[in-house]
């Protein structure tokens, strides 16, 4: 559905992009995973025809019908829900939506329907009346969603989509998405939260600098990159114990052997490891 | 502290926007510079009022007074053979007035202390008003001149005054002119003794003869208290009187002031639209909303044209509010409705061209707005918008062909109250598209070079 074929983008002496090579097949939810400045951005922004590529190709389409994003064919199966909120503040919600949705050649009746379910799926139903400048920033981020899915779009570009939402707001977003997903919708999910990426995607890229360090299923990510488990045992009357082990079920079922285990505590490794594991940073330093 | 922190970080931000701070601080000094050079007047030759000289009467006495306005230093005068092409001139921009020696001219001038004096037709541009006072008086001077001419010749100077002794009889009791020819006898009697042929400097001719109190003219012989028609000598003395009228198109059903202030009105409206859009364009770019409207399945001359669709329909709303006006409120009759409409869309296109410029070319809504305002004043003062281009230097008033405030207040105006025919449009017309569509085009190119910044 989408191919980033050994892309790359520079400003001035910064490589914002440097030989990216990704495939995100149809239906699937495909986490662009890393911290601020990583390339998340400009990647997506090429992939929606907003920067042009200093060399390198993007693809966009089923295969065998695969178009450059600058072709008008191709911005019609797309959505965007940028990280920057892109909304007119001073129309009302029913307004924005009726604007971006005629950009997509909806109208009429079909227009309406369209606005109704948008709003209804990102539950501002209630506020469609009101102006967007005065909605709450989580309010925003379903709004700004909502207009990146009027026209149903096949592929979805989703910018840190709850970045700095409310926790109400972040699970409705997350809610939206995984109904999204139930429709056949590819998604693209650009993130620095790991849970929301571990919890949604498919399939993971975690880049840093530009380039592509792992990529993979969550389990993959965490087998191949994410180190060994951590046990911590409490033993009655002694100090807490730390081991750290490939197989902590086993660890733990020795432990319980011995009789005098008060508290036992796992920690698993997750994508925040791997990432560590990676780059020997954390995702959101 | 705080207050400073906030003061410094404030500036920081001034100065960090090199465009904000381009209008901040140099464009005052330029604005400051450009009064200047308006206000110092220019060369001599710059500050002659252009006026256009018809002489209907052909006489000896009219020849030389057209001379003396040909070569007058206040006056850029031209001779035109007839008063069609002297009212041309007026109508075309060309000269400030036309000024009419009438038929009778030598005939009455022989005899200007009888009868009536000659009378001179003015008519000038009527948005040149503040040229009119001054016209009138340099007129009066070399109609002093003229007369001054007269009494350099003894024998004609002592047949004017036998000549005006014996009306002044017939007319009954005057003591001022009693007064004013007795003195006229004894400067002439005392010339002719000496063998002088020049009329002594202070040769007590204006005293209380004149016929308006502060020494101009009286208009037209019509007495000032109850606006009655009267003979000139009834009001007193003056060589010649100077009636003024205001020179129009032919098909001008009413003639209106509003026609004039709503012509420059109608430039000012257009730069308050464009000024409006020219930050819209950076605004959209700021607010994220340009990116989604780029993702969207639309070709860039798709977006800029719907901006400039906005922009356009602005500007006709501006300009229909203030026509309707203009026309309903202060009953102003349009001239030729026709180059009106012309004015109108060649203008339109003109300003939603340099909006566009503006817009594209803008990094921020702050210096978006500054480049606006800063372009569309240029372009206002330059182009006689605010400041009348007869005050300006005469290299000045070339250069106001390069402000496009110049032709759409010259278009405008054809369409109003001058009636220029559609015709006559094509040039300021031509110019208004021209600049327009270039600075559409060059916004493009600007708008599609920044598309990877």
């Amino acid at each position: 559905m989408l191919s980033w074929i050994n892309v790359r983008k520079s400003f001035g002496t910064v490589h914002a992009v440097d030989g990216l090579s990704l495939e995100v097949a149809k239906g699937e939810i495909f986490g662009l995973l890393g911290p601020n400045g990583a390339g998340k951005t400009t990647s997506i922004s090429m992939a929606i025809g907003l920067l042009a590529p200093d060399s390198g190709q993007i693809l966009i389409g089923p295969a065998g019908a695969q178009l450059p994003p600058t072709d008008v064919r191709a911005r019609a199966m797309i959505g965007v829900a940028p990280q920057a909120l892109a909304l007119y503040d001073e129309l009302t919600g029913v307004e924005n939506l009726k604007f971006f949705g005629s950009l997509y050649g909806l109208k009429g009746e079909v227009l309406t329907n369209r606005v109704d379910e948008a709003l209804d799926l990102t539950g501002l139903t209630d506020r469609g009346g009101h102006r967007a400048g005065t909605y709450s920033g989580g309010m925003k981020r379903r709004l700004n969603l909502a207009a990146a899915i009027l026209h149903r779009p096949s592929l979805l570009f989703m910018d840190e989509p709850t970045a700095g939402v409310d926790p109400q707001s972040r699970h409705a977003i997350v809610n939206i998405v995984e109904r999204l997903k139930a429709t056949g919708c590819t998604i693209v999910y650009c993130t620095h939260y790991m849970e929301e990426a571990q919890k949604m995607c498919s399939r993971i890229a975690i880049v840093d600098k530009g380039r592509v360090l792992a990529l993979g299923t969550v389990d993959d990510l965490i087998k191949s990159s994410g180190g060994s488990s951590t046990v911590q045992l409490h033993h009655a009357g002694r100090q807490p114990q730390r081991i750290t082990t490939d197989d902590p079920l086993a660890v733990l079922s020795a432990a319980i052997g011995h009789g005098d285990l008060s508290e036992a505590t796992i920690q698993r490794p997750d994508l925040e490891s791997v990432f560590l594991n990676l780059t020997g940073r954390t995702l959101r330093d | 502290m705080i207050i400073w922190s906030i003061a410094a970080k404030d500036l920081k931000l001034l100065f960090r926007d090199r465009s904000g701070c381009f209008f901040v601080f140099a464009f005052p000094v330029l604005f400051a510079i450009f009064f200047g050079m308006v206000f110092s007047g220019g060369s001599k030759e710059d500050r002659k009022i252009p006026v256009a000289v018809v002489d209907m009467d052909n006489s000896a006495s009219s020849k030389a007074f057209v001379r003396d306005l040909l070569d007058a230093e206040e006056f850029k005068a031209e001779q035109v053979a007839t008063l069609e092409l002297g009212e041309q001139r007026v109508l075309s921009r060309k000269a400030a007035a036309v000024v009419v020696v009438p038929k009778d001219f030598g005939e009455k001038q022989k005899a200007i202390f009888g009868g009536k004096p000659p009378e001179l037709d003015v008519g000038v541009d009527p948005s040149r008003q503040a040229e009119t006072g001054m016209l009138m008086g340099v007129l009066q001077k070399y109609a002093f001149m003229g007369m001054t001419r007269t009494f350099q010749d003894p024998g004609m100077a002592r047949s004017q005054l036998t000549n005006a002794r014996t009306l002044a009889k017939l007319a009954g009791s005057n003591a001022k002119l009693d007064k004013f020819l007795g003195g006229m006898e004894d400067v002439l009697a005392q010339a002719e003794k000496d063998g002088i042929r020049t009329m002594p400097a202070n040769t007590p001719m204006d005293e209380g003869l004149t016929g308006g109190k502060d020494g101009t003219a009286t208009k037209a012989g019509t007495d000032e208290k109850t606006g009655q028609k009267k003979p000139a000598a009834a009001v007193g003395f003056t060589p010649m009187t100077i009636s003024s009228r205001e020179v129009r198109a032919k098909n001008t059903l009413t003639p209106n002031a509003f026609a004039v202030s709503f012509s420059q009105a109608v430039v000012w409206g257009f730069m308050g639209a464009a000024m409006g859009f020219g930050t819209s364009l950076v605004g959209e770019r700021q607010r994220g909303t340009l990116a989604r409207l780029r993702c969207a399945p639309l070709s860039v001359m798709q977006i800029l044209l719907g901006k400039a669709a906005a922009c356009g329909v602005t500007v006709l709303m501006v300009v229909g509010l203030l026509l309707a006006m203009a026309k309903f409120a202060f009953g102003v009759a349009f001239a030729e409705p026709v180059s009106l409409v012309m004015a109108t869309m060649c203008g339109m296109v003109c300003f939603v061209g340099l909006m566009m410029l503006v817009a594209a070319a803008s990094p921020s809504e702050r210096s978006g707005g500054g480049l606006a305002w800063g372009v569309m004043m240029m372009f206002s003062f330059l182009g006689g918008a605010a400041v009348p281009l007869f005050v300006m230097p005469g290299w000045m008033q070339t250069l106001s062909n390069i402000s496009p405030m110049k032709w759409l207040i010259l278009a405008f105006e054809g369409g109003i109250w001058r009636g220029t025919a559609p015709v006559n449009m094509l040039l300021p017309c031509a110019i208004l598209l021209g600049v327009g569509l270039a600075s559409f085009f060059g916004g493009t190119v600007v708008f599609l070079r920044k598309r990877d910044g």
